[in-house]
């Protein structure tokens, strides 16, 4: 499963990429986080959508509609499969090569609403996306690009803000694994609030289950009960834990039953 | 004082565990109207949004990345 997954998460990055060919550049919303200030971006990104409805209006119907129907489909499963940022944390972990984390930090599930809910009430009173410019997604997949590609363009002091961010993001990545999806994803907290309801589901068979706890030994987000195993607004549906069950406890699949 | 504690943990868990279970058994329910409800959003709005939506996709805010013209 971890081929496909990562076959997968390099097929989305092309994906989001195919903005490159102008046509492409489409009003779809993404279901998961890509700067659309990306020179190549071919969907919007939820998060800077959201702010640029709510510092200009008009209510964001459409937007909601798309990112609610991308939760209710299959939940975090995005942050798993698709998210470019998601493939970054992988990656370092992979370059780590260490499956616990340096640093241990618990779970805090509410941050990621925290910092959605901060966007959003930041751009309606100062009718600017200002989380676009401090977000570290951005900077790599727009403003660094944009110095290559435009070198015309001045750059100022809110270039330099995105380096820090995104250095201090990078840090933390090698500290904590999945760090961004953990605790400070605001997308990541919008569609864990749809986790438990989704269609996708990972689905934990308790009689099967010995509470060997390798499932948790792996785990990317550090879930702490094997109870929350796909249920948890903190599960991205990697599939990891269904690796590595030595009883086929755990099953990823489509179901409406909960 | 810490009976009393105790029972009104006791209590917190089972009404939690009564609330996962009826929410377990309308999870069906809820992921049809919620579904229902998103995709009615989706219809409903794109013709007015999706034009406004691409042109931010199209429209490049260089201020958001930290440039000047």
């Amino acid at each position: 499963m971890s081929r496909l997954r990562r076959s997968t998460q390099i097929l989305s990055l092309i994906l989001v990429n195919l903005g490159i060919i102008g046509i492409l550049e489409t009003g779809v919303v993404c279901p998961f986080f890509y700067c659309h200030g990306c020179p190549a971006a071919a969907f919007a990104c939820p998060i800077g959508l959201l702010q640029n409805h709510a510092a200009l209006g008009p209510f964001p119907f459409y937007a909601l509609g798309s990112l609610g129907l991308f939760a209710v489909v299959a939940g975090r499963f995005w942050c798993g499969w698709g998210c470019p940022f998601g493939t970054l944390q992988d990656l370092i972990v992979w370059v780590r090569r260490r499956r616990r984390d340096y640093v241990s930090l618990g779970t805090f599930p509410w941050g990621r609403l925290v910092v959605l809910a901060g966007a959003l009430i930041a751009a309606w009173i100062a009718t600017d996306t200002l989380f676009c410019k401090i977000c570290p997604a951005g900077s790599l997949f727009g403003a660094i690009p944009h110095r290559f590609i435009s070198p015309e363009l001045s750059f100022g002091t809110f270039f330099y803000v995105h380096i820090g961010t995104l250095v201090i993001a990078l840090v933390a990545f090698f500290l904590v694994g999945r760090f961004w999806c953990r605790y400070l994803c605001p997308l990541g907290g919008a569609l864990g609030l749809l986790n438990r309801v989704s269609i996708l589901k990972v689905k934990l068979d308790m009689d099967k289950c010995t509470q060997c706890g390798e499932c948790l030994e792996v785990c990317p987000t550090n879930i702490e009960e094997v109870e929350d195993i796909g249920g948890s607004s903190d599960c991205i549906r990697c599939g990891r834990c269904i690796d590595v069950c030595p009883t086929d406890a755990i099953k990823i699949s489509a179901s409406l039953r909960g | 004082m810490d009976s009393r504690r105790r029972g009104n943990g006791d209590y917190i868990i089972a009404m939690k565990d009564k609330l996962s279970i009826m929410l377990q058994r309308r999870t069906p329910v809820i992921s049809l109207i919620l579904m229902g409800v998103f995709l009615y959003l989706v219809i409903s709005f794109a013709a007015d949004q999706y034009l406004l939506t691409r042109g931010v996709v199209r429209f490049l805010c260089i201020s958001c990345l930290g440039m000047d013209g």
